[in-house]
């Protein structure tokens, strides 16, 4: 039986927090700096900065996912002990 | 390209229906208990319900509307990507974890944990069953397309085969045969698009700059194609459709029950970083790969094109023909298996979903308050199930035509507004009171529901009018701070019941 809130996991929470903020941050640079995001890598390069940072936002989630259940620990509860 | 069916089409598919038959039959005799029914037992391990739950998440939307999206509307399909990828960080870091101790079956089971459970499962399993069609209509959408290319069989037939598919896998096998269903599948996608990338890669000396350079020179989109705008959305209607896709994500019923089928907390956050790697992976290829080499290699290929530069059965099926432009027909045969699985997969994950949210949270727990025998609620269940699929196969015939990929934007735009709001307020804020609960839900699910209805997906493209009376395709901005609006109002404006301030059985 539970009557109270969950506790909110700081770490965690912050960064998922953290990782959406960056990731948006890529969206918004397309309307913020349109010319940044569509120069090229390098001179006659068809690949641009938005496509560099585009690796890096869908590489991010991945990171940030491991990071954040790397300090987890067993706590032993689940639905049946928390409700016995 | 010749549509007619090869040899070696035919042979995977029914290889493809025949595994999964045989999933079904080994997980039947192991589904015996409703939590073995629901949950696998809450036995299944993290890397077996990581990989299910990329299964569930990478979808016929994803694979096929994915690459169908980026040939016709360029970059904007990166938000189709990245912003589920983001949901899934979302959910694990506030979601995944307290899900798994305070739930046993659906994710109203921890919603109704410390409020009156009646009128939250109420509006927590209407929310469900409105995510779970509305998605469920995609999957068939994809399949009625996929099939028709495959076998020249019509659209509706195949859409018939695929609803009694998934009626067979989720009320003989349950959870555990969906497990598995879904674990083949994203095991055989991940091979897939892997094969497809490195071949398409090889088509261009595995130069990335020549991969954009031709896909830029041949769309009609020109250097545009890799900047935002090709769908035509605005500011406002992009961040929407962000806003849904990311808190969507962590309401999305179907995903969330996964977290039941592992033992606890912490094997719930492995499971669901496991499938972040995976869908990250797919997601990476599809968006950065095949999406452009769909584009380059098929854009300007009359043998794949028709006059008006589209692949034949449309954008969505822009991932086949890359196929057997790159493999011939065993390539074809390969990926079209592969896509199949695809939605096979997913088809089930819903149909466990909503068909759990009849018999648990409806029947077992509203209308018989807990006083049920273990056999009448598996019975409920089965039929629950039948139910589903006739509705799906409905639904999906009554949808033709729309773009599977769009349709989930729909879908997300409920989870945001409707599960999502409850199920986060119920979990952290100690104010939230059941009247709260219910009135933020009920706005979130009625706005949500009604702005899709009246908007140009449904009011105009499906009921035919002229114009939408909401000119807004993507409602999630308004209609998710709406529920959580509602939600804090009404909370602080009323008060729970003393009995439920004590700790009570949901």
């Amino acid at each position: 039986m539970r009557s109270t809130v969950v506790k909110l996991e700081r770490r965690g929470a912050a960064l998922a927090v953290l990782a959406v903020i960056l990731v948006s941050a890529y969206q918004a640079l397309f309307f913020l700096a349109p010319d940044v995001m569509s120069a090229p890598l390098w001179p006659d390069s068809a690949l641009t900065v938005a496509l560099l940072l585009g690796n890096l936002s869908l590489v991010i989630p991945v990171v940030f996912a491991w990071w954040m259940i790397a300090a987890d620990k067993p706590d032993g509860e689940t639905f049946d002990a928390s409700h016995r | 390209m010749n549509s007619s069916p090869s040899a070696v089409s035919i042979l995977l598919f029914f290889t493809v229906i025949a595994i999964t038959l045989a999933i079904t039959y080994w997980a039947k005799k192991r589904s015996r208990t409703t939590s073995e029914l629901y949950a696998a037992g809450g036995q299944i391990k993290a890397w077996q319900n990581g990989w299910a739950i990329a299964g569930d998440l990478l979808s016929a939307s994803t694979f096929l509307g994915g690459m169908g999206m980026f040939f016709f509307a360029g970059y904007d399909a990166v938000i189709y990507m990245f912003a589920p990828l983001l949901g899934f960080i979302v959910m694990l870091g506030f979601v995944a974890g307290p899900m798994r101790r305070l739930g046993r079956f659906t994710f109203v089971d921890a919603a109704a944990t410390r409020l009156s459970p009646v009128p939250i499962r109420i509006i927590g399993a209407l929310s469900a069953l409105a995510v779970t069609l509305m998605y469920l209509v995609g999957q068939m959408l994809g399949v009625g397309g996929l099939i028709e290319i495959m076998f020249g069989i019509p659209y509706e037939a195949a859409v018939v085969l695929v609803g009694m598919l998934m009626v067979i896998y989720v009320a003989f096998g349950g959870m555990l045969a969906t497990t598995w269903v879904q674990l083949t599948k994203a095991v055989l996608l991940v091979f897939g698009v892997t094969v497809l990338g490195v071949l398409a890669l090889s088509h261009l000396n595995f130069s990335m700059d020549e991969l954009y350079r031709r896909a830029s020179e041949v769309h009609k989109l020109g250097a545009a194609l890799l900047q935002p705008g090709g769908l035509g959305l605005s500011g406002l209607e992009s961040a929407s459709l962000s806003i849904a896709l990311i808190l969507g994500m962590p309401g999305m019923p179907h995903i969330l029950m996964r977290f039941f089928t592992v033992p606890d907390a912490i094997t719930a956050r492995r499971s669901l970083a496991i499938s972040i790697t995976i869908v990250g992976f797919v997601y990476y290829v599809v968006v950065f790969i095949l999406g452009p080499a769909g584009v380059a290699l098929l854009a300007a290929n009359p043998a794949y094109t028709n006059a008006s530069g589209m692949v034949p059965g449309g954008s969505n099926m822009v991932a086949l023909h890359l196929a057997h432009f790159l493999g011939g027909e065993v390539l074809f045969g390969l990926i079209a298996a592969v896509a199949f699985a695809t939605i096979l997969a997913v088809v089930a994950g819903l149909t466990v979903a909503a068909a759990s949210s009849i018999s648990h949270d409806l029947y077992a727990k509203v209308f018989a308050r807990g006083a049920v025998s273990e056999t009448k609620e598996k019975l409920v269940f089965r039929v629950s199930t039948v139910l589903i699929g006739l509705l799906g196969v409905g639904l999906g015939i009554a949808f033709k035509g729309q773009n599977i990929l769009f349709l989930t934007g729909l879908v997300f735009s409920i989870g945001a507004s409707a599960c999502f709001p409850i199920l986060i307020m119920a979990m952290y804020w100690s104010r939230l009171t059941t009247p709260g609960a219910v009135a933020g839900g009920a706005t979130g699910l009625a706005l949500s529901v009604g702005l899709i209805v009246l908007g140009p997906s449904v009011w105009v493209q499906v009921l035919g009018n002229a114009s939408p009376i909401i000119p807004l395709s993507q409602p999630a901005i308004i209609s998710a701070p709406a529920a959580f609006l509602v939600m804090i109002v009404v909370s602080l404006l009323t008060r729970e019941p003393d009995r439920l301030r004590v700790a009570q059985p949901a």
